[in-house]
């Protein structure tokens, strides 16, 4: 039974919500074709508020789950059956910011980009940089390890979490890690991250802040397919060059994008543009563009630009920061599909992924974020046409099939959730699997907190 | 017990340690026997043996950070050495798969010779393994600018107390599939699971690198130098303060010799990147120093770098020549407001040891705000207690004791009170090690019973 006044009590009237036409929102996350509807949403204004409704609702054993803007892409917010939604929506505070020890303590439920625009006054930005940023919360960064373009040269969020304050699912209130320089005893902090809201409910966390590079060039080049554009991401990096950002886009990416609002002046007869991207010092940067030029020079470039200012670098990225959006008007629902392999393995993997979607006729756009050897493979379609979803569910999984052959996994940054759940056993076997989960039963033993994402359900015991 | 490790390993693979051995030294265990499995199987059998049997079980790599943490039971120490050798190299991906008990040193050459580079420089790196240096999670001065073990670390295969074996993450360098346990096991000390395999990431090799040394006998204007370089945005690929002392014949002829003296601060600061990339940092560098002006500054000459850089690694260390010194550590947030606070602190400490008879060289990471305090022998009662009312006088500073003697650590907290979450940690632990027999006592201690 949901206990309806206590949790009114605890986060006041208006901020649980249980009207059905309410509840549609909160369906599902941007993973659109896996829907479950919640009993209720409750919005706690912060860590206390959030430990009192964690331990009304584990009190009631009912399920629960964490949801920050709802732009997974793994399905991990979705509300178990008869369970209830805690949005963190509420919790957007930035408590502290102290740009000489440069860190930001900011509570979960703040979105992404709201910390480097804090930051930036002070010449610093906050690293991970996932597409969604002006939406996407921290905690949904914490619990996924979000990545984005930079993260090939700053790694993804794990690197920037210094300490988290979580409520475990019986209630208690763990602080943990410290912007300190090596606290004793283990990493819970570095552990939560990536656990993807299965072991305990972010409230607040102290990130550390990168200083803002004093100079950045960008280049595109574009090419007549994506095999070459890898090529001259692997001839970049094997030439000892360090690029911030390595974005790849296909044929279909690119016209998605010149038919859209976002048009960026990729040339349209091109099979792939790629975004190359250097920041750092000023001479150190100048001197790594110019190489990187040469290099891609060497292969068969169609088109080559070089930004002159800042207005011009923001018209190279353009297409690329609107690449979602532009895939998004193609057809009513867009899968986003997630999958890493060994970098120098992409070219061949790319092949036989655009061939996968030929096979099951499906429209589908690439964009990589090539350095990380992670791809992204979009597929358009509409959710309600029971048999073009069939066929992109199984496009996915021989996507998956693929790149797992080929030494790569399940995903890159967007996660395990329900969506990739049962694939796991692709990637890890029983054993493996039995230590995550007995972690995870160490913080959530009575599976209140989003069951049933990420680890599949224990093999029955065989006598 | 020996017998049982012996059908399983071979005559060769178990013995009992010698009396006087290092074992005995670092570990006070005048009785203990030795295990070395040759592969993660064999690893998780001595574990499942040794489980049966109730031994406590001690992973061993190279046996040089073992003075991390408190002193464990140890009727067994696992040798890794005996799984070495690197899996596969992806030059072309950038990583690297290597046994854990791989040297450290085998490894950054093996990388270093096909133009890609680990950037990981532990004390005791000539000796110490790879799965050592990611349990203990050390760095040396390269922690500065590259960060820890875990910001390279993709993935890792472990052998756990009740006979299994596991693994998480990858060698992908980006992945997120599966619970990263692989960070919970960085820096856990071996007392979750022992280590067999890490898989790693790889940075190219810097074409160029440079050494600027800048010496201080003011401590004002060392703070006046580390803010000015902290608004400068400058990424080193090292920055440590050591005392003057501390690198006396390492290279610093002439002129610079001087930096080598007594009541001389020095700012050891290194670059990486392209020809021109040097260039610029060290020319802003040297621009910082009007607002810190040293009392001396030289760029160390190309063969003077790597003996500098190594005499500044030993000094962070956990491993003291003789085996009788203790380092402390003291961790700080470096800046109040625009100010450094390092300047004031070495004066304090350094009043402190002073005032207690005893002598201590100091050395510091400034950006991220850590202080040794190293010391020729243990520090008495008074002065330990004094450090520790220096520490705790204002929130955002935390003193432990790094490395210190078996002997002095014995039936001592080495933490100082500081290790958090004592209810969860023993929960994680009973999870990962069930039998409970992975370096007991290391992190909190054992209970009864
Ligand atoms: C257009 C588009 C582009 C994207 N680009 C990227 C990209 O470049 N890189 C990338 O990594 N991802 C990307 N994503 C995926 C998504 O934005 C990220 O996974 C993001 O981190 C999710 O944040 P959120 O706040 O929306 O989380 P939600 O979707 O609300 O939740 C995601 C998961 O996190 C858990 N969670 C949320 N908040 C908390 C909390 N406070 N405590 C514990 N668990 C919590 C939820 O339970 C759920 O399991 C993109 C998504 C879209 C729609």
């Amino acid at each position: 039974m949901l206990p309806l006044e206590r949790l009114r009590r605890i986060v006041g009237a208006e901020h649980v919500l249980l009207a059905p036409e309410e509840m549609f929102a909160y369906e599902c996350d941007a993973l659109t074709w896996l829907r479950r509807r919640p009993a209720a949403v409750v919005l706690p204004g912060g860590t206390a508020e959030t430990a009192e409704v964690v331990a009304a609702l584990s009190e009631a054993a009912l399920p629960f789950v964490a949801r920050g803007a709802g732009t997974g892409l793994s399905g991990g917010a979705l509300c178990p059956e008869g369970g209830v939604v805690i949005e963190t929506a509420r919790m957007k505070r930035l408590l502290s910011l102290d740009p000489w020890n440069r860190f930001a303590l900011v509570e979960c439920g703040t979105p992404n980009a709201e910390v480097s625009r804090a930051a930036e006054p002070h010449g610093l930005f906050f690293a991970p940089d996932p597409s969604s940023q002006n939406v996407c919360t921290i905690g949904g960064n914490i619990a996924e390890n979000a990545g984005g373009p930079h993260t090939y040269k700053y790694g993804a969020t794990a690197r920037h979490v210094l300490a988290l304050t979580a409520v475990l699912p019986d209630g208690r209130v763990l602080r943990t890690g410290s912007p300190l320089a090596d606290p004793p005893g283990y990493d819970l902090a570095g552990l939560l991250v990536g656990t993807e809201g299965t072991c305990a409910i972010g409230t607040e966390a102290t990130l550390k802040l990168t200083p803002l590079p004093r100079a950045v060039e960008t280049l595109l080049f574009a090419f007549r397919g994506v095999a070459d554009a890898c090529s001259a991401v692997q001839r970049v990096i094997s030439s000892g060059l360090e690029p911030c950002t390595m974005e790849v886009m296909d044929g279909a990416t690119i016209a998605a994008v010149e038919a859209s609002v976002n048009a960026a002046g990729y040339p349209r007869d091109a099979g792939a543009v790629l975004i190359l991207e250097f920041d750092g010092g000023d001479a150190a940067v100048a001197e790594s563009a110019e190489r990187a030029e040469r290099l891609c020079r060497e292969l068969e470039v169609l088109a080559c630009e070089r930004a002159r200012d800042r207005a011009h670098r923001l018209k190279l990225w353009k297409g690329r920061k609107g690449a979602f959006g532009a895939m998004g008007r193609l057809a009513p629902d867009l899968l986003v599909q997630d999958a890493v392999v060994p970098r120098s393995r992409l070219p061949e993997v790319v092949a036989r992924v655009l061939e996968i979607g030929r096979e099951h006729g499906i429209r589908m756009s690439n964009v990589l974020h090539a350095g990380d050897g992670n791809l992204h493979p979009n597929i358009s379609y509409d959710r309600r046409d029971a048999d073009e979803t069939r066929r992109v569910l199984a496009a996915c999984a021989g996507i998956l099939q693929a790149c797992v052959e080929a030494g790569g996994t399940l995903s890159g940054e967007h996660g395990i959730g329900l969506e990739k759940r049962d694939y796991m056993s692709l990637v890890f076997g029983e054993e493996d699997l039995e230590r995550m989960r007995a972690v995870r039963d160490v913080m959530n033993g009575r599976s209140l907190l989003n069951p049933d994402k990420v680890l599949p359900a224990r093999e029955p015991k065989t006598p | 017990m020996i017998e049982r490790l012996q059908r399983l390993l071979g005559d060769a693979g178990a013995w009992e340690v010698a009396q006087d051995g290092e074992v005995a030294r670092e570990l006070g265990a005048a009785r203990a026997l030795v295990a070395a499995p040759r592969d993660q199987e064999q690893c998780a059998a001595v574990l499942r043996v040794a489980a049966e049997a109730r031994c406590a079980v001690v992973p061993w790599g190279g046996g040089q950070h073992q003075r991390l943490g408190n002193v464990p039971r140890a009727d067994l120490v696992l040798v890794t050495t005996g799984m070495a050798g690197i899996v596969t190299h992806d030059a072309a991906d950038q990583t690297i798969v290597a046994q854990a008990g791989t040297r450290l040193a085998d490894l950054v050459a093996a990388v270093r010779a096909r133009g890609q580079f680990l950037p990981l420089d532990p004390a005791g790196v000539a000796r110490a393994t790879i799965g050592g240096v990611v349990a203990a999670g050390v760095n040396g001065p390269y922690r500065s600018g590259f960060g820890l073990p875990r910001d390279f670390l993709l993935g890792a295969r472990t052998a756990h107390s009740d006979g299994a074996c596991s693994r998480s993450g990858g060698r992908l360098v980006k992945n997120v599939t599966g619970f990263d346990l692989h960070r919970l096991y960085h820096g856990s000390l071996g007392t979750l699971a022992v280590l067999c395999e890490v898989s790693l990431r790889l940075l190219p090799l810097p074409e160029r690198e440079a050494t600027l040394a800048l010496g201080f006998d003011d401590l004002e204007r060392l703070d006046g130098f580390v803010a000015a370089y902290r608004a400068s945005g400058l990424a080193a690929a090292s920055y440590v303060l050591v005392h003057g002392p501390l690198l006396a014949g390492n290279g610093l002829a002439g002129g610079a010799a001087d930096l080598a003296q007594d009541g001389m601060f020095v700012v050891l600061l290194r670059f990486h990147g392209t020809e021109r990339g040097v260039a610029e940092s060290l020319a802003r560098t040297r621009d910082l120093l009007s607002r810190g002006a040293p009392a001396a500054a030289c760029e160390a000459p190309e063969g003077a770098q790597a003996p500098l850089w190594m005499a500044c690694r030993e000094a962070f260390a956990s491993v003291s020549p003789d085996g009788g010194g203790a380092v402390l550590r003291l961790s700080f947030l470096p800046h109040a407001g625009e100010r450094s606070v390092l300047g004031g602190i070495v004066d304090s400490v350094a009043a402190l040891v002073a005032g207690a008879g005893s002598r201590a060289a100091l050395c510091a990471e400034p950006g991220l705000g850590v202080l040794r305090i190293l010391l020729p022998e243990p520090p008495g009662e008074e002065l330990l207690q004094r450090l520790l009312t220096f520490a705790r006088r204002e929130d955002g500073r935390l003193l432990v004791v790094e490395s210190a003697p078996a002997s002095w650590r014995l039936g001592r907290d080495v933490f100082l009170g500081a290790l958090p979450h004592e209810s969860l940690a023993r929960a994680l632990k009973a999870a990962l090690d069930p039998a409970g027999v992975l370096s007991p006592g290391r992190l909190y201690p054992e209970e009864a019973g």
